[in-house]
């Protein structure tokens, strides 16, 4: 289709060129200054502008303490993986195929749980984890030793329902035709075959932003892990071990003696996997955003 | 256990043409058997949810009227003395109104920023995937870390990149002490803060405006309407529910601002860019004082559960599909 050049078209191609350029900036700052010298970063005009691409930097920030940090983040991403897309098939197919006394009651309920800012409810959700009975050293009424804190469960224990997620996937639950469904009963199908073997391919596009989603979260999990699990090295996860490693370059004294391209290294590590998965899934990704429920709006 | 029969309707059928006896008593226990399989699964996640939601929020306003240490238990009953302390001290005035001014400056460059850019990629444009893509970037990398970079950018020194900048473009001397700037920090919260958050915004609207039906637009043409009489007449009206959707949860989250004061200024140059759940999070573990903390949590929950109601109406319109 052949168009005009209009000043309102270039316009709007100069308004996306120069926003992009400032919104990348950071990250290819990052990008670029993981492969220079110190003594190149330090005579930076703009950019760093690398005369090599040795992945030194990435090497040492790894063997320097991001190992066991990735290993802890990786079982959370697998288990909150795991717990989410069971969860939110079978709760939204609860939801979405089953008529059963009380259904806009607990409806409503996980609805009005899903409301409740996480961040707000933080502390006594510390207290909960650090008064728990019976476990790190406290007794039966939760008094005398530190609970979960700084205990591996804490890591696990939080966000095992996600509410979102199942809402999404009801509603898209909600747009299938149910003629599959029976067909299958006919042949005596039971619960786990008709949601895994047949809804949940058909349901591929949701899962996937749920996978994206939960992904991200887990990966970038910061808030949570700083309350409950500072203390304790080996279950820093990649998210408070990045900041903490950046943290702890940038107060020594001394500028000349900060190695920025370590830092940046660090830095880049850390945004590389939620960028490449979300490239990847993007398709998905943005249809289950449309699907949080523009229709009704 | 292993038994589930779909759709109401097919449901309904078989209860209607069944004869009287055995087979009535099939069809019950058949539907309650749909019944008790829908509870199997929702009562593990209902408990689950109770306790790791509606128990830490009746926790909450008890810890608020309490004072505890952290360490020492039981926590000591002190009444409302948080709370008044809260209202009547002026460092937490101080707090209150930068968790105000700061966030509410975040929301309006976000729905000023996201709205025009979502109108500018709602037309046919080469690229249009990429610009989408490269606006979505932001929010998907952790804050934290990126808040963390930004001390390194705004680094005081001559390899600050903020000043390495600065020289470059404007022949600046002196580098720019920014960590202590009272006036420069704040504003550097909100850029952060949107610089990851607009892009949220942009999606949304985006979405929104391409549920719009195009024949609306044709036919206001042939009447004769120029864009902005489209933009005025079709595109607010009916973006309208979407706007106030993202205002009221962008206020949500912009008044719970917390990345860039934890991370990046710990609230400083003095107090200036102090939010209410920094200034939380501090209470309660550098302080030593949950129950001022749970306080600060408390009233600003109180704050936001007019938003909060809104946001459910618009979540059960939308799941549920009933007005």
């Amino acid at each position: 289709m052949m168009r005009r050049f209009t000043a309102g078209r270039i316009a709007t191609y100069a308004y996306f060129v120069v926003t992009c350029a400032v919104l990348l900036y950071p990250l290819f700052f990052m990008l670029l200054g993981s492969f220079v010298t110190v003594d190149q970063y330090h005579r930076t005009k703009v950019i760093p502008i690398p005369n090599r691409f040795s992945f030194e930097e990435y090497a040492n920030v790894l063997t320097g303490g991001l190992e066991p940090a990735i290993l802890v983040t990786a079982k959370r991403v697998l288990w909150y993986l795991a717990l989410t897309l069971v969860v939110s098939l079978l709760g939204g197919y609860v939801f979405s195929r089953l008529d059963f006394p009380g259904k806009q009651a607990i409806f409503m309920f996980f609805l009005s749980g899903l409301m409740v800012p996480g961040i707000l409810i933080s502390l006594p959700t510390y207290m909960l984890l650090a008064r728990w009975p019976l476990v790190g050293g406290n007794s039966i009424t939760g008094t005398g030793g530190h609970g979960f804190v700084n205990e591996w469960p804490a890591l696990f224990i939080l966000g095992m329902v996600d509410i979102f997620g199942l809402f999404l996937v009801k509603q898209n639950y909600d747009m299938l035709p149910a003629e599959y469904e029976e067909a299958a009963i006919m042949d005596g199908a039971g619960l786990f075959t008709i949601v895994f073997r047949i809804y949940a391919p058909m349901l591929k596009p949701v899962l996937t932003a749920v996978t994206v989603i939960t992904f991200v979260a887990v990966w970038n999990d910061y808030f949570y892990p700083l309350l409950l699990v500072a203390g304790n090295a080996d279950l820093t996860p990649i998210a408070l071990a990045v900041q903490r490693l950046i943290y702890s370059f940038s107060t020594r004294e001394g500028v000349a003696m900060t190695p920025f391209p370590t830092l940046f290294a660090a830095a880049t590590l850390m945004c590389t996997p939620p960028i490449l998965v979300y490239l990847a899934l993007q398709r998905y990704f943005v249809q289950g955003l449309v699907g949080i429920g523009l229709k009704g709006a | 256990m292993s038994e589930a029969r779909p759709v109401a309707g097919g449901r309904r059928a078989a209860a209607e043409t069944a004869p009287l006896g055995l087979e009535r008593i099939r069809v019950w226990g058949r539907r309650h058997r749909r019944t008790l399989l829908a509870y199997t699964i929702l009562t593990p996640m209902a408990i689950y949810f109770f306790v790791f939601v509606w128990l830490p929020l009746l926790f909450l306003f008890m810890l608020s009227f309490t004072e505890w240490n952290i360490v020492q238990w039981p926590p000591t009953f002190v009444g409302l003395s948080n709370y008044k302390e809260a209202v009547s001290d002026s460092y937490y005035r101080r707090v209150m109104l930068n968790t105000v001014v700061l966030g509410t400056s975040v929301l309006a460059i976000n729905l000023l920023v996201g709205f025009s850019t979502a109108l500018l990629l709602n037309q046919k444009l080469a690229g249009r995937g990429i610009f989408r893509t490269i606006w979505y970037l932001p929010v998907i990398i952790s804050g934290a870390v990126m808040a963390q970079m930004m001390v390194i950018f705004l680094h005081p020194s001559e390899s600050g990149v903020v000043n390495i900048i600065l020289r470059a473009v404007f022949g600046l001397k002196k580098p720019m002490l920014w960590p202590r700037d009272v006036t420069w920090m704040p504003i550097w919260v909100v850029v952060f803060t949107s610089w990851r958050g607009v892009g949220w915004v942009v999606t949304f609207f985006l979405a929104g405006l391409q549920s719009i039906d195009p024949v609306l637009y044709e036919a206001a043409r042939i009447d004769g309407a120029n864009s902005r009489q489209l933009l005025w007449n079709i595109t607010i009206p009916l973006m309208a529910p979407i706007i106030i959707f993202a205002t009221v949860t962008g206020l949500i989250g912009g008044l719970q601002m917390w990345e860039a004061p934890l991370v990046m200024t710990g609230g400083g140059p003095k107090n200036a860019t102090n939010t209410l759940v920094f200034s939380m999070y501090r209470d309660a573990f550098s302080n030593l004082r949950v129950g001022m903390g749970t306080a600060e949590a408390a009233i600003l929950l109180l704050v936001l559960t007019i938003g909060i109601s809104f946001q459910f109406r618009f979540y059960r319109r939308n799941y549920l599909g009933e007005g």
